[in-house]
């Protein structure tokens, strides 16, 4: 179907129209549309940095909290070690320390400087035994290393050399004063006593 | 109004519509380049700023921890051209009273998946 000229006319005029129309509204659209983004882009930046805040904040609280706990739980321990080795070397001046320089045991055997034992110095005791028709005159000293005491002298055949070697289990009873030193032979050179002979000696300390 | 410039100043006057659209179209391009760069917060963000001092204001490594008391951040500047990533910035720090000297942070926001939705790398400077 032909058009006429005048439609054809009108028709090109609402194109132009509608051009212009495009043109005159992009600029607005454009603007609220780059406006809009550029308001939301600010809204999410705030609201990233918020979260992420908070986020650090918690995690860092709990890590200083970790922190502090174990340091604590560390100084607890270390306080209740100290306190416990303090209460031991009381203990243990207060065991050696109160033994006399010199003591004597019911059998007659004389045990000197036992309390210097604590100060790493050695104690030596001496006493007589008499075996068959003979009669021994034993020197010997003690030692302690670590939390144990050792002894060594002369029981044996000779008075000169060192026969006899072993550890000495103490006890004190504060209520009789009494000290009890077991000696028990680990090293026997003599023919007087074997491995595992037990002598007790008990003095009188108070 | 002389003669010879009314016909001009009538065509001008019969466009404003048109540099009005036009100029609005380039501030929204304008807006738009500035939003693709607002994404990372500022330097001078309030909650930036606060994780900046607690960055600052205690170390934990291991077992062993420190805490310093960040008192002030003062000039906050932008010192390179953002991206759509990350932003550089710097700041002076006050800790304890005492002037730490400035502090360069750089604000990134990492790769999707990171327990991180914001790394900040501080070096002083």
């Amino acid at each position: 179907m032909d058009i006429l000229p005048m439609a054809n006319s009108v028709q090109e005029n609402r194109k132009t129209k509608y051009f212009k129309a495009a043109i005159l509204l992009s600029g607005p659209a454009i603007f609220l549309l780059g406006g809009s983004f550029f308001i939301y882009s600010k809204i999410a930046s705030n609201s990233l940095a918020s979260s992420e805040w908070t986020r650090y904040s918690k995690e860092r609280n709990n890590a200083l909290d970790s922190a502090r706990s174990k340091e604590l739980a560390e100084q607890i321990k270390s306080q209740k070690e100290a306190d416990k080795l303090r209460e031991s070397v009381d203990r243990t001046q207060s065991y050696f320390s109160d033994i006399p320089i010199v003591v004597r045991s019911s059998d007659g055997a004389t045990l000197i400087n036992f309390g210097k034992l604590i100060n790493g110095e050695p104690a030596q005791y001496s006493y007589k035994v008499a075996l068959g028709q003979s009669i021994y005159d034993v020197q010997g000293e003690i030692v302690a290393r670590g939390n144990s005491l050792y002894y060594s002298d002369s029981y044996g055949k000779s008075s000169s050399e060192v026969l006899s070697e072993g550890e000495i289990r103490h006890e004190k009873d504060p209520q009789t004063g009494n000290l009890r030193l077991t000696f028990i032979t680990s090293k026997n050179l003599g023919n007087l006593s074997k491995l595992g002979d037990v002598r007790n000696f008990d003095f009188k300390y108070k | 109004m002389n003669k010879l410039s009314r016909p001009f100043m009538h065509s001008i006057l019969s466009y404003k519509y048109y540099f009005a659209s036009a100029a609005l179209f380039v501030l929204g391009v304008g807006l738009f380049s500035a939003a693709r760069t607002s994404f990372v917060p500022s330097c001078s963000n309030p909650h930036v700023i606060e994780k900046l001092k607690l960055i600052l204001s205690a170390q934990t490594t291991g077992q062993v921890y420190s805490v310093n008391k960040v008192t002030s951040v003062f000039d906050v500047n932008q010192i390179e051209s953002p991206t759509s990533s990350s932003r550089t910035c710097a700041a002076g720090v006050t800790i304890e009273g005492s002037e730490l000297g400035t502090i360069n942070y750089i604000i990134t926001i990492p790769a999707p998946g990171s327990v991180e939705k914001l790394s900040l790398n501080t070096s002083l400077n």
